[in-house]
């Protein structure tokens, strides 16, 4: 393809507000995306180009300039300017024309006539971050993947799904039922309340199932239970509420099954049901942003085969490599468990490698469209990529932060400071250029928050810490009534010693009070002192009713619900299209990234406009030219 | 060391909420390195499902017959999954080698797999 037939969405908005020449792309015949789905960017009309003849020349004159060139015919379009559509000889590409047509010195320039249609922006005030949706080149706040996010010197912009151009099709995806298998969703959220399926008509008043707990409420029980919420938000967010963010879906309708618990664990029996119960239920599309490694699931695979015989598109995630941070390739059937590679060829990752025609396997681009460094890939069990870096999305409850600096009562060596420009508590008091605490130490360091009127609480926190394994101890606890957590009436949380490094999530849901006070304490007895303890990144993460939280997130979990989202969208445009051609449709209207060769079936990205375009007009719809 | 760290490929850094409590005696100090170990890399939810098994019936078998069949493990029902699928967890763990051979030829369970593991990514 001609490279300067690529043009970006920014640049189609501006001719789009300047061109008279505006039609629907599907009243335009013949769609060029069944034939060359290799790019969604090809929206030009076959077999026509325009011409602008330079100012001197007649109509007549035109004509011979054209006829021989072997045009079939010339209309003119803007007398004033001198445009002109020529229809090309049979077979001649436009490529081919333009080329020739640039040639020609009585022509100032050629170009493709494209193709437009009604492009729709929702309000959402949070909208501008979303570069999923339309990258702009926005720099992501609060970022947890720093690459390629502006004004990162190496940020190509304005790769993302194209949701602007299908949101001038269709927004409203709620005739179908997209299936969250996740973590519970917190179905009050302000941006999500509106878009949950309703099952009160079928006894499920609650908006899906907890497998988890076997019961009839999917809502979250622990403070850092978020992931389903925020997959649920990029699904469907409500869109155009002038607030937060907004779904691919404008509005949905959003079933939520509980099959993985606080922690984000799950297993094969929650997970068949969950399947079951969703496909049983009306859902036409699943997400599930999961996955692990082991030998064939057998139960797991039927359970796909279940949903597909039940016209069900499952969306799943490639994966997040290992614990080296790194993404694997899972066509070797060799990735450890959660990623790595553990050497053992009996082991598969899934569900993404399953292969059923109904299931769709998504990697993670980031804002530059290159693959993430986490995505787990593969040219046979990959078969897309969407945004997966910095994707900001709802929240199942308020994130108190502490940057350590003030309230904390402090004893023996614990100091807050600054260390490697970051904010930390620490203890000894050296412990930044590689100190020692002290001997006999019982050194403590506490604060408290008023975590009243939450449903749950979760505190986290990053800490490194070496001390005398066995003997010096790092301590952690709570006191719902105040004072010194270590004192009586606290209880421990975590009390630990070694060496190590990482995060800690810890339950503080008994700690729902006012004056909830958290505390760490160092004890070392007398012979033997090593580096100490350093904390940072201090939050809880809560769980609220009526949340209007968001965060940012990052992972494949975070790309599998862009695609879902699409597939509800498809499915919403054409009530009739089948699992297999809704599958299709996402597959070959993709868009064609460098980054995904050989890394993916495909080589493409989800492109909603992409994917809408790919599929034959429902009749039943009524194309509105702007 | 200190640079933001939030995100879901992380969870495997998670010090999972138990409360070890060591030993104060010096003997103790190699032992409590391999707890130590086994408590940052092991979440206990895959300790806790290792010896949970799915078994599938055959068409028209009851789930007190295949119970039976496995008796010599000491196992307990823990839920009805529907479709002829149980979820039991045995109390003395063979693994599933012996297992998948201790149903060949069985009059009424067809499959037995594990209750793996899976993650939010």
């Amino acid at each position: 393809m001609n490279a300067s037939f690529i043009i970006s969405n920014k640049t189609l908005i501006v001719l789009a507000l300047t061109t008279p020449i505006m039609s629907n792309v599907f009243a335009a015949p013949p769609l060029s995306f069944p034939i060359q789905p290799s790019s969604v960017k090809e929206k030009f009309v076959q077999g026509e180009i325009l011409v602008r003849f330079k100012s001197s020349m007649t109509i007549q004159a035109q004509q011979l300039s054209v006829a021989s060139q072997g045009a079939r015919s010339v209309k003119l379009v803007s007398g004033i300017m001198n445009i002109s559509k020529v229809k090309l000889s049979l077979g001649e590409t436009v490529s081919a024309a333009i080329e020739a047509y640039q040639s020609n010195p009585n022509i100032e320039y050629a170009q493709p006539n494209y193709i437009y249609h009604a492009t729709a922006l929702p309000n959402d005030t949070s909208f501008p971050q979303l570069w999923g949706m339309k990258n702009t080149g926005q720099t992501i706040s609060d970022p947890d993947y720093p690459t390629n996010n502006p004004p990162d010197p190496t940020a190509i912009v304005f790769f993302d799904i194209d949701a602007e151009s299908a949101w001038g099709q269709i927004t409203d995806c709620s005739s179908k039922v997209v299936a969250v298998i996740d973590t519970g969703i917190n179905y009050t959220h302000l941006d999500l309340a509106a878009n949950m399926w309703d099952g009160s008509g079928v006894g499920i008043p609650n908006h899906g199932w907890d497998f988890v707990d076997s019961d009839n409420d999917p809502l979250p029980v622990g403070g850092g239970e978020d992931h389903g919420t925020h997959v649920a938000g990029t699904i469907g967010a409500v869109g155009d509420n002038n607030a937060g963010v907004t779904g691919v879906c404008w509005q949905a309708s959003i079933m939520s099954v509980r099959v993985l618990d606080e922690n984000g664990f799950g297993d094969t029996a929650d997970i068949i049901s969950g399947i079951q119960f969703a496909a049983d239920n009306g859902a036409s599309v699943i997400n599930m942003s999961l996955g692990g490694e082991s030998i064939l699931d057998t139960l797991f695979k039927d359970a796909i085969t279940y949903a597909q015989d039940r016209d069900v598109v499952i969306v799943v995630a490639a994966g997040n490599g290992g614990t080296d941070g790194d993404g694997d390739d899972i066509d070797d059937n060799r990735p450890i468990f959660g990623g790595g590679d553990d050497g053992d060829v009996n082991t598969i990752y899934q569900p993404c490698s399953f292969d059923q025609d109904n299931l769709l396997c998504v990697a993670a681009l980031d804002q530059s469209y290159s693959l993430a460094s986490f995505s787990n890939y593969g040219a046979t069990s990959v078969d897309v990529g969407a945004p997966g870096t910095n994707v900001l999305s709802s929240w199942a409850g308020q994130i108190i932060t502490d940057d350590l600096t003030s309230g904390w009562i402090l004893s023996g060596g614990w100091t807050t400071g600054t260390c490697a420009l970051t904010n930390t508590l620490f203890n000894p008091s050296d412990w930044c250029s590689n100190g020692t605490y002290a001997n006999n130490a019982d050194d403590r360091a506490y604060k408290s928050f008023n975590l009243s009127g939450f449903l749950a609480a979760e505190l986290y926190y990053f800490v490194s810490f070496d001390t005398e394994a066995g003997f010096d101890f790092f301590s952690n606890s709570m006191k719902s009534s105040g004072g010194d957590p270590f004192a009586v009436g606290g209880t421990t949380l975590l009390n630990i010693s070694g060496t190590q490094e990482g995060i800690a999530k810890l339950n503080i849901s008994s700690c729902i009070t006012s004056t909830c006070s958290l505390g760490f304490r160092l004890t070392s007895d007398d012979t033997v002192v090593k580096k100490g303890i350093g904390i940072n990144n201090f939050r809880i993460n809560t769980l609220q009713t009526n949340s209007s939280s968001y965060n940012v997130s990052s992972g494949t979990s975070m790309s599998s619900p862009h695609v879902a989202g699409i597939a509800t969208m498809i499915r919403a445009f054409n009530p009739n299209y089948t699992y297999a051609q809704t599958v299709e449709a996402i597959k070959n209207g993709g868009e064609t990234v460098a980054a995904l060769s050989g890394k993916t079936s495909t080589g493409r990205a989800a492109n909603a406009m992409g994917a809408l375009a790919y599929i034959t007009q429902p009749t039943e719809v009524v194309a509105v030219v702007q | 060391m200190f640079n933001k760290i939030f995100n879901c490929r992380l969870l495997y850094f998670i010090l999972f909420a138990g409360v070890v409590v060591f030993s104060g005696c010096k003997e103790a100090k190699n032992n409590s390195n391999d707890i130590e170990t086994q408590i940052l890399n092991n979440p206990d939810k895959i300790k806790k499902n290792s010896s949970e098994y799915i078994i599938v019936l055959k068409e028209g078998s009851k789930i007190t017959d295949a119970l039976n069949s496995l008796n010599a493990y000491d196992i307990r029902l823990i839920k009805d999954l529907k479709q002829d699928r149980y979820l039991v967890e045995l109390k003395k763990n063979p693994g599933i080698e012996r297992l998948k051979n201790d149903i060949i030829g069985s009059e009424y369970i067809k499959h037995i797999q594990p209750n793996f593991i899976y993650t939010t990514q």
